[in-house]
């Protein structure tokens, strides 16, 4: 059930399945942080594109994990997200705020390096 | 009893020992003095099969002396002329029991033997008349109580002594800041951060920053046990006083655990520039002072490993 945390050049990339319990969310949640510690990565893409039903809870657990890897100095990216489940989140209300998506899986490496590169440059300025 | 220091009379007033106890002491401990070292033997009949006994007095020479202070002291009891010497010589017996880590358990099980041998000489003294013996083991049992608190009072005054002495050293030793390279400090935090570590911390980094006029500072909290709001609001505190001394703060080492709390309490650290490690922290610090570790040709084969590997 747990899902695969793949490294890929010191990114991380992982797919959330469908249907996660709340429990498996937050296990997970901590494996992922456990993992970017553990690799020293320099960012996470988490693929959302098994998704179907993306509720209050996992958005919130998202937006923290993408926060508290951000302390452990790792830049987060989601991705695959499928336009029914971004159509949800907006009418919810529930966007999730303060992360970068990207489109798929190659978007999302590609805005990951992004990423990592503009947290270079703002040390620097 | 017109030399006994004003505090000492206000202790015997406390622990209800009045001049006429005093007396009465003095009364029935006349006959008892010479009886004493017959006491003592007693007890280290009693006291030797005990384990700490044979740990404390396994020198003879040592036994020997204490064998006789011990005599002094329950002579010194039973003729209850309570001065201020007697209470400074008090304090410096349970000074020494306590120096020698004596269990306070076992000094005050050893205080049971003489006492009970006491009043049982008390209650056996046909000099006396029934109330007067009943009155004067009531005083002796008064006398020997305060005797002891006052050794208690001297095993807690070394305990605070050496929390104190101990506090101090740890809070010097535990926080360092360091020059790293040129223009980067490091200040590694180690232990729980309090108040008072946090505000001396913060002093020994802005004192390296202003001396070496370094441009980053590393804080690297990998030995920080616990980070809850408390210690991030001082992190806070840390990146403002260096800012204004033109530095900037990179935070390195916060583990998985501490972030995932830090985030969950909804601590503000948006302000705070994070690396994982200390060696990213270190790699951050140098781009920011515009420069890098690169491999020389003739040592390539000791070059630092790809830290992304």
């Amino acid at each position: 059930m747990r899902p695969a945390i793949l490294a890929l050049k010191g990114v991380l990339v992982t797919a959330l399945p469908d249907e996660l319990t709340d429990h498996d969310i937050a296990e997970f949640q901590g494996e992922m942080l456990r993992a970017v510690e553990r690799r020293r990565a320099r960012g996470l893409v988490v693929d959302i594109s098994a998704l179907e039903i993306l509720d209050t809870y996992l958005a919130r657990s998202i937006c923290e994990t993408a926060e508290m890897a951000r302390l452990l100095g790792t830049e987060v990216v989601v991705c695959g997200m499928r336009p029914a489940v971004a159509l949800t989140l907006v009418e919810m209300g529930q966007e999730l705020v303060g992360i970068e998506t990207a489109l798929d899986l190659d978007g999302g490496l590609a805005a990951i390096e992004e990423l990592i590169a503009r947290r270079t440059r703002a040390l620097v300025d | 009893m017109t030399q006994v220091p004003h505090d000492l009379r206000e202790r015997l007033r406390s622990y209800g020992l009045t001049d006429a106890d005093l007396a009465l002491v003095r009364r029935v401990g006349e006959p008892l003095a010479p009886r004493i070292p017959e006491m003592v033997t007693a007890f280290y009949v009693w006291l030797r099969p005990q384990p700490v006994f044979a740990r404390l007095l396994a020198n003879p020479q040592v036994h020997a002396r204490v064998e006789a202070a011990q005599r002094v002291y329950w002579v010194e009891l039973v003729e209850a002329r309570l001065d201020g010497a007697y209470l400074a010589k008090r304090l410096a017996v349970g000074e020494a029991h306590a120096r020698i880590d004596l269990p306070l358990e076992s000094y005050m099980s050893a205080v049971a033997f003489p006492l009970d041998w006491l009043l049982a000489r008390v209650a056996e003294a046909t000099s006396l008349a029934p109330d007067e013996r009943t009155a004067a083991a009531r005083a002796l049992a008064k006398l020997v109580h305060f005797d002891t608190s006052l050794i208690v009072q001297a095993y807690a005054d070394r305990m605070s002594a050496i929390i104190a002495e101990q506090g101090r050293v740890l809070v010097e030793m535990s926080t360092p800041a360091i020059l790293v390279a040129k223009d980067i400090a490091l200040v590694p935090l180690v232990g729980a951060i309090d108040a008072q570590r946090a505000t001396q911390l913060v002093e020994h980094m802005l004192e390296l920053i202003a001396r070496t006029a370094s441009r980053v500072a590393i804080l690297d909290v990998t030995g920080v046990p616990v980070i809850d709001t408390h210690v991030a609001s001082h992190l806070l505190k840390a990146l403002a006083a260096a800012r204004m001394l033109g530095a900037k703060v990179i935070v390195t080492g916060i583990s998985p655990d501490a972030a995932q709390s830090l985030v969950r309490i909804g601590a503000d650290l948006s302000a705070l520039r994070t690396e994982g490690t200390l060696a990213a922290g270190v790699e951050a610090a140098l781009a920011l002072v515009g420069r890098r570790v690169v491999s020389t040709a003739r040592a390539t084969h000791c070059a630092a490993p790809e830290l992304d590997a």
